[in-house]
């Protein structure tokens, strides 16, 4: 029997195309703006969100998504109006985000605490078809944002103040921008686990940034890492019966290995 | 018209750093913005960008007061800083195409005139075989090139570069001399900030200095080159004549 003969695995293919190209696609901001930590923080935050979505029985992919897009907010406003560090603030987030994921689960009962590790690490064979809808319905939006906001975007990560004097509303962009992360954690969510998703939005860029020469160009590869890891985790997860998140993270830290390689090669023929 | 005016304009940094600017530059003028470290040439450039806000007095940007201005794409602006270590690779290209990223241009792609003009302007500043290469790769000097490009990409009429020869061996000081020239020429207006005018002594046609705010920040408006005594640090280029100044206070 084939792969494609399972509907799980059908919705599990489907759910790693959108996965692999979304976050390497808002990742390439975070990495350009130092803030690649950034979708951790958000994990965490969502973590809080899947914690009331067990609590109050509502649907853990919308809950955490408006939980985890009130928290991009309130990260951004802290950055702007606190006298703390950037770092300081993603350590506070950490903090909070998992803290209250923990105890929310805990006060929800003892199912919740064991289908937590599906969201920590993630079980991309349980995505159901309503999961997916949601998660084909965010890309798509984040997508079309991307579209019209991306020149504003490449801007203000590229020189803020210069942006600011083109008429860019610089903080409003930025704010744009932690949203999008948070957006792109919760699709990454079911299919790589809260704990995992960021790599999939950093390491991708990592390894493309190794051999480009352009952001664009970083940008390109770094969906096309995305996507082959993500397709080549959830194919060998299934094949070999191990956990598709860890899979598909080192399937992408393979290919960050595999850049340098290529990269000391290009610069020993140049 | 004025493109630039400014009225008791001061700035405080728990201490004042700018006191009492008032200074209208009309255009097509080309000004050399002068004065020792600290005497606020940047944070008075800045503060007419609304990058800081103004502590007291009022600025006009083309006669609109500055929190009012949206015309943006008439202001081209080329910082001091270099951004020579981007965490993600930026081509050459795409460095002075950031320069057309436009609120009002949100929906719409890029025409191909501005496509073009983003090689034209490369091809000016003498870099058009380097468009591909990444920023980081290039000379400081040659950066800065890439940063006029990014400033002639707009079609600006108001050209403001901080210190665009820092750093810059004088070869490279007399090529940005000439691209600043042929602005000029152009009829954009131009607001260098500099120490020393060097290679643009015979462009600028007007000097203002600044120096430490004790009672009105500018020292010496005047034609250029403004006499040594008006300056605070010493005056390396040769002068026939002495012009004589509009202002101010004895130094």
């Amino acid at each position: 029997m084939s792969l494609l003969d399972f509907d799980f695995m059908r919705r599990a293919l489907l759910a790693a195309v959108v996965v692999g190209m979304v976050a390497p696609a808002i990742g390439v901001f975070l990495v350009q703006r130092r803030l690649a930590l950034l979708g951790d923080g958000m994990g965490h935050v969502a973590l809080t969100g899947v914690g009331l979505a067990f609590l109050t029985g509502s649907a853990p992919v919308p809950t955490a998504l408006v939980v985890v897009v009130a928290g991009a907010i309130g990260i951004e406003v802290l950055r702007i109006r606190s006298r703390s560090a950037g770092d300081v603030i993603l350590a506070l987030v950490f903090y909070g985000g998992i803290a209250g994921g923990v105890l929310l689960t805990y006060l929800a009962g003892n199912r919740a605490a064991s289908s937590l590790n599906q969201y920590l690490f993630g079980a991309i064979t349980t995505v159901s078809s309503q999961d997916l809808v949601w998660l084909v319905g965010a890309s798509l939006a984040l997508l079309v944002i991307l579209a019209v906001f991306g020149r504003e975007m490449f801007a203000v990560s590229f020189d803020p103040e210069v942006a600011r004097t083109q008429g860019i509303r610089t903080g409003f962009i930025g704010v744009m921008i932690t949203i999008l992360a948070a957006v792109a954690v919760v699709i990454g969510m079911r299919t790589v686990g809260l704990l995992l998703v960021s790599a999939v939005m950093i390491v991708p860029i990592a390894a493309a940034q190794q051999v480009t020469r352009s952001f664009r160009g970083t940008a390109g590869v770094g969906i096309l890492v995305g996507l082959f890891s993500a397709v080549g985790g959830v194919i060998t997860s299934f094949y070999l019966d191990v956990p598709s998140g860890a899979t598909i993270v080192l399937i992408t830290l393979a290919c960050f290995v595999a850049a340098l390689g290529l990269a000391a090669v290009i610069r020993r023929t140049a | 018209m004025s493109v630039i005016r400014t009225s008791g304009l001061g700035v405080n940094f728990g201490q004042p750093v700018l006191r009492d600017v008032s200074i209208d530059i009309t255009a097509g003028e080309f000004v050399a913005l002068m004065g020792a470290n600290g005497t606020g040439k940047t944070t008075l450039i800045r503060s007419l960008l609304g990058l800081i806000k103004a502590d007291e007095g009022r600025a006009w940007l083309f006669d609109t007061p500055t929190s009012e201005f949206r015309q943006w794409q008439r202001v081209a602006y080329v910082p001091q800083h270099l951004i020579a270590a981007n965490a993600v690779p930026v081509s050459v290209e795409e460095a002075v195409r950031s320069a057309l990223a436009n609120p009002k241009q949100r929906w719409r792609p890029l025409s191909r005139e501005q496509r073009s003009s983003i090689s034209s302007a490369l091809k000016r500043v003498g870099l058009e075989a380097r468009g591909k290469d990444r920023l980081e790769d290039l000379s400081g000097g040659q950066q800065r090139r890439v940063m006029i490009a990014r400033a002639l990409v707009t079609g600006a009429d108001l050209l403001i570069m901080d210190e665009p020869t820092a750093g810059v061996d004088q070869g490279e000081q007399t090529r940005l001399a000439g691209h600043m020239q042929d602005l000029h020429e152009a009829g954009a207006t131009i607001i260098l900030i500099t120490h020393d005018l060097g290679p643009v002594a015979s462009l600028a046609t007007r000097a203002i200095v600044l120096g430490q705010p004790s009672q009105n920040s500018v020292r010496y408006d005047g034609p250029t080159p403004p006499p040594a005594r008006w300056t605070e640090h010493v005056w390396h280029h040769s002068h026939d004549a002495e012009p004589e100044p509009r202002l101010l206070e004895d130094p």
